[in-house]
């Protein structure tokens, strides 16, 4: 799946390449032919122009001879009309037939031969007309007779169709290519429709089986998710499964640990009173004056010395064990225990701890302060007020005997975590003890202060059962801040434990 | 306690010999010179109780970690009995469970009393219970 992605992205955007280059050839060609096209069709024109305006000249020059042959026949000046104005119009004929082969480059000194010969015609046309003008009819009649006009005139026939068949030629195959120029245009039309429409059908057929690869993929992917939840749901249970064991194995042990210990306590005690009635009597034995001096010696040190010794220290290791398995009972009990999620304001929760602890602040000299003002989450009422009631007792409890204590707690949220600080500037904790600290039984620095290393380790199962967890900066030497990290609304951590009763 | 047969017997069932021997030995050291019966688990003492040839008023101590079966079982046993469904229940066991408690409580335990730790508080808890003892009217039928 992951490399046919790529694979599939490279050829939709190879076909987009090609089809935006078909298209710009196409543009390009259709540019360049229809150019061509125009250009030969515009060519094409000017020289039927020139043409026409040669087989013009020739015409004028035909109708002013016809006109000066009329008038010298019958001596009716009204014959004379077309005359008059043919040579102009000759001229100007030739003029933009001249102008016309210019425009296409070509030879134009034909029409110069023409346009001298014409020119020759009229001159003799005027001469013989302005002749018979004169009276000198004859005279003008014998110059028709000489014939040079009739030269001339054929001349001029054969010099204008020699120059009609040469355009003629041109046009023809000027259209020609005009023809094959507007073929080629459309044949690229048609080529380039084709490749259009087959490139888009290819781009369609691709898109489609990236589509289907698409959604085969989304499935694949919904199939591994559903997988995946399976394993975690499945992890999440055996991890819980192993929780519920070491709490139930704590309950018991720490249970079934006080079964003996009550005995070992009672019965010391029993002993005591046994012993507080014998011990008169073996002292009142030994003073006798029939007593062996060294076993009344031994008798009295045992019962002086030894015997309460040890029954001082059956009693404080008993009550110490008593504590230790209070500990564990405690805190397997906290694992379990049921949250009950509240809105909660953190700044007076953390008001009324500091109330709580006091006397112990008090007694220690310390101040406490809350910068600015904690937030507010959603919480469970109690585990967060044993959490800071812990945290404040440890900060008042381990503070520098060098400086005025101080304290200090604040507080600041994410979108999905609130993060409180509580800073001492008390002894702090060595890195090495770091993590340490937070473990049952566990302490740091000098053990000069009362305590069973339970109240920490208490604080992280408090902090974990919430869905955070606590940490501890320090440079071991200038007070430690501690960071309690929680969700907004444990009400989301809650509901995303899993329960028995969903899983199995 | 003129009557021998019409005195109350205190039947007590622990597994722990220690646990037992201690409790008896305070409730002697309160002044209660009853009967008291002792059974190391749960079957013994039923059997004892549900099947007694000349049924008398008892009062029953309890330590819920039997071997053999649960103590609120045993109590559920006792307490739908009717020779023995009006005998006073004592719970005494080291476990101070809040469910634990209330269950005893729900299966008609009369007192439940955690055994402390502390031989003192220990001592002095049997001492009341031994005074509890002699005060009470069992309830004879």
């Amino acid at each position: 799946m992951k490399r046919a992605e790529p694979s599939l992205t490279n050829l939709n955007a190879a076909l987009a390449a090609a089809g935006v280059a078909v298209l710009l050839a196409l543009a390009y060609g259709a540019h360049v032919f229809s150019e061509k096209t125009e250009s030969l069709a515009k060519d094409v024109a000017r020289l039927a122009v020139a043409e026409v305006r040669i087989s013009g000249v020739y015409t004028q020059v035909l109708e002013a001879e016809s006109s000066q042959r009329g008038y010298l026949l019958v001596n009716d000046p009204n014959y004379l009309d077309p005359f008059r104005a043919a040579r102009a119009r000759g001229e100007e004929n030739l003029a933009i037939a001249v102008q016309k082969l210019g425009q296409l480059n070509i030879d134009a000194q034909g029409l110069d031969a023409l346009r001298e010969i014409v020119s020759k015609k009229y001159d003799e046309l005027e001469k013989t007309v302005a002749l018979a003008q004169a009276g000198q009819r004859d005279a003008a009649i014998d110059i028709v007779r000489a014939n040079h006009g009739r030269e001339l005139m054929s001349r001029i026939r054969e010099r204008t169709n020699a120059e009609l068949d040469r355009l003629a030629t041109m046009r023809k195959q000027w259209i020609v290519e005009l023809q094959d120029s507007a073929d080629k245009m459309s044949v690229a039309d048609v080529l380039g429709s084709v490749a259009v429409f087959l490139l888009a059908a290819l781009a369609v057929a691709q898109q489609f089986r990236h589509s289907r690869a698409l959604a085969s993929a989304q499935q694949n992917l919904a199939a591994a998710n559903d997988a995946l939840e399976h394993r975690v749901a499945a992890r999440t249970r055996d991890l819980k499964r192993a929780n519920e064991e070491i709490q139930r194995y704590a309950y018991i042990v720490s249970h079934d640990l006080r079964a003996p210990l009550v005995n070992i306590i009672g019965f010391a005690r029993e002993l005591e009173t046994a012993f507080a009635t014998v011990k008169p009597l073996v002292e009142t034995a030994c003073d006798e004056p029939g007593a062996e001096k060294a076993l009344a010696e031994k008798a009295l040190a045992a019962v002086r010395d030894d015997i309460p010794e040890a029954l001082k220290f059956i009693r404080s290791s008993t009550s110490r064990m008593d504590a230790l398995i209070a500990g564990i009972l405690k805190l397997s009990r906290l694992g379990g225990l049921a949250l009950q999620p509240q809105a909660i304001d953190l700044d007076q929760l953390a008001r009324d701890c500091i109330a709580t602890v006091a006397h112990r602040l008090n007694g220690a000299g310390a101040q406490v302060e809350i910068e600015g003002r904690l937030p507010s989450l959603v919480g469970d009422r109690d585990a967060l007020s044993q959490v800071f009631a812990n945290l404040l007792d440890n900060a008042a409890k381990y503070l520098s005997d060098a400086r005025v204590g101080r304290i200090v707690l604040r507080g600041r949220q994410t979108a999905a975590q609130t993060i409180v600080e509580v800073e001492d500037n008390g002894r702090g904790v060595d890195l090495k003890d770091q993590s340490r600290i937070f473990e049952l039984f566990r302490r740091a620095g000098a053990q000069d202060r009362p305590g069973d290393g339970i109240g920490l380790a208490h604080v992280r199962t408090l902090a974990r059962r919430m869905g955070g967890d606590i940490a501890v900066r320090s440079d071991g030497r200038s007070g430690s801040i501690f960071t309690v990290t929680l969700p907004n609304d444990l009400r989301t951590f809650l509901n995303h434990e899993p329960r028995e009763d969903r899983n199995v | 306690m003129s009557d021998r047969n019409r005195a109350v017997s205190i039947v007590m069932i622990e597994d722990d010999e220690g646990h037992a021997r201690l409790i008896e030995k305070n409730i002697r050291r309160a002044g209660v010179a009853n009967d008291i019966v002792t059974f190391g688990n749960g079957s013994q003492a039923l059997d004892y109780l549900l099947n007694a040839r000349l049924p008398r008023p008892y009062l029953i101590l309890l330590d819920l970690n039997l071997p053999d079966m649960t103590g609120a079982d045993l109590l559920s046993a006792i307490k739908s009995n009717d020779n023995t469904r009006r005998a006073p229940v004592i719970v005494l066991t080291t476990t101070d469970d809040k469910h634990e408690v209330e269950k005893c409580y729900d299966l008609g335990a009369n007192v439940y009393i955690v055994k402390p730790l502390n031989y003192d508080s220990f001592a002095n808890a049997i001492r009341q219970l031994g005074l509890f003892l002699s005060v009470i009217q069992v309830p004879i039928d």
